[in-house]
């Protein structure tokens, strides 16, 4: 026997569930709206600021070449200049992660690895003051690649992260070793952080991750540098791995810390 | 009856040297479709590039007739269109007129998927915060481009056979190109099309090709 009122029920119910479901949806749909008008209206808006800063900062350098200034007020003019241009940079990326396909109108530039390293070095450099930190640079390369206008952010970040995480006093390495050809480079940076268990490693390349020790550690992290990095890394054919060195492992303030190695390695292919 | 006599000329007899990048600098001149004032022209000058700002107002794309390259923001730009592309429509408008051109597209939305297809008529993109080494390397490459006769035609010979002229036709008009530029002519092309049957859109980009580009090509190589 067909129970005609048990069905029609049971169709109200999902007819409500319907409704219920479709107004979320309008709601979210709305939503979505809002904050995509609010991001590309504050994209645009940031892009121009960054665009007449780096602008303006690049005028007052070229001014100040010409006049007689202290170091230190160049270094902090020639600071903010570089520093805008991370912003732009910063903002590249945010094209590659949500519109992949721009990708295909940018006009890749030569970039030397180890400058990138030296500028992303500079503009840390105060930070690193700071933080009574050091950054030596060990060995030379001249490898160039082609590079999106993102890439600068990749040693930016890798410094960075170092500089961050690192106890004062103790210094970051950063060491290049050019194969004799220089077809092959490998780049090693080495600092002090919180010790990454070997099962950590590829969970920290992930957005928003990070390990298990810099979490109890006092300082504070988006987990979103070593996914920049690995996201540029693969952008760009190179290759990120990192470690704790287990053999060093020490505390401080009950969380174990060790040297942290960076290692990137770029390989030029016949082309 | 199918005779031709002779040897057909190749691209690669043009025997152009394509003229250093300075020199290219000099006679290339570069448009900018901007609404607003642009960021990077003193700066562009002063690498030595010839900019010239024509603002966001443009009612024809033939204003843009004589400028090889052109830098076109996407907002606010050709309103007189009337598409809600803006910008994108004009740089797409562009290119069907004049195929040869280097076309840039200048913009904050690089982030947006929806205008990124919208862009498939440019041949390069610049964010409006771009650094200044990105910008000369945009332009140095689009002023290769178009200051190299044999790219120029390359272009233009695509857009013909997307446009279904017979390969014959476009094999003919090639020879009559390789003959304008070694004799310094750009009469020969217009009299070779003239004694083709193509229709009137075709012709105009012919027309266009030999007033815009050949003769200026012939001009400065």
């Amino acid at each position: 026997m067909v129970r005609y009122d048990k069905i029609l029920r049971k169709s109200a119910a999902q007819a409500d569930r319907f409704a219920e479901l479709s107004a979320k949806y309008e709601t979210l749909q709305a939503d979505y709206a809002k904050i995509k008008r609010a991001l590309d209206s504050t994209l645009h808006e940031v892009r121009r600021f960054s665009g007449e800063l780096s602008s303006y900062s690049e005028h007052l350098n070229k001014q100040l070449e010409a006049q007689h200034v202290d170091a230190a007020t160049r270094e902090l003019c020639e600071t903010i200049f570089y520093t805008s241009g991370m912003i732009s940079s910063r903002l590249a990326f945010t094209d590659l992660e949500l519109n992949p396909a721009a990708v295909r109108l940018q006009v890749p530039l030569r970039a030397g690895i180890y400058k990138k390293f030296e500028k992303a070095g500079h503009v840390l450099s105060l930070k690193a003051r700071l933080r009574h930190v050091a950054i030596q640079m060990k060995g030379s390369s001249f490898m160039e690649i082609e590079a999106l206008p993102s890439f600068e952010l990749l040693p930016f970040v890798l410094l960075d992260n170092a500089i961050k995480y690192s106890p004062s006093y103790q210094p970051i390495t950063v060491r290049f070793d050019e194969s004799a050809h220089g077809t092959q480079l490998e780049v090693c940076i080495t600092s002090t952080g919180p010790y990454l268990d070997p099962n950590e490693r590829s969970i920290v390349l992930e957005r928003g991750k990070r390990g298990r020790n810099a979490e109890k550690s006092p300082i504070t992290g988006d987990g979103l540098g070593l996914y920049l990095a690995q996201f540029l890394c693969g952008y760009h054919d190179l290759r990120l791995r990192i470690a704790s060195d287990q053999s060093g492992i020490y505390d401080i303030d009950g969380i174990p810390y060790a040297p942290f190695i960076v290692r990137l390695n770029a390989e030029l292919t016949s082309s | 009856m199918f005779i031709t006599l002779g040897t057909p000329r190749r691209l690669s007899d043009l025997g152009v040297t394509l003229p250093d990048i300075s020199v290219l600098k000099r006679w290339i001149d570069i448009a900018v479709l901007d609404d607003e004032p642009f960021i990077r022209t003193q700066a562009l000058r002063t690498h030595g590039f010839r900019l010239t700002e024509l603002g966001g107002d443009i009612k024809s794309v033939d204003q843009v007739a004589s400028y090889p390259v052109v830098i076109c923001d996407i907002r606010g730009v050709g309103r007189a269109f009337d598409s809600p592309h803006e910008g994108a429509h004009v740089i797409s408008e562009i290119r069907k007129s004049y195929p040869d051109k280097f076309l840039i597209a200048y913009t904050g939305y690089t982030h947006d998927a929806f205008f990124s297809a919208k862009l498939a008529s440019a041949d390069a993109s610049a964010t409006k915060d771009a650094p200044i080494d990105y910008w000369t390397q945009v332009l140095e490459l689009g002023l290769k481009n178009v200051g190299d006769p044999k790219q120029r035609w390359i272009r233009l010979r695509s857009t013909l056979l997307e446009r279904g002229v017979e390969l014959f036709d476009v094999l003919e008009l090639e020879q009559a190109f390789v003959k304008s530029i070694k004799h310094r002519n750009s009469g020969l092309l217009m009299e070779e099309a003239k004694t083709l049957q193509f229709s009137s859109e075709v012709m105009d980009l012919i027309v266009k090709f030999t007033a815009a580009a050949l003769v200026g090509l012939i001009e400065n190589l």
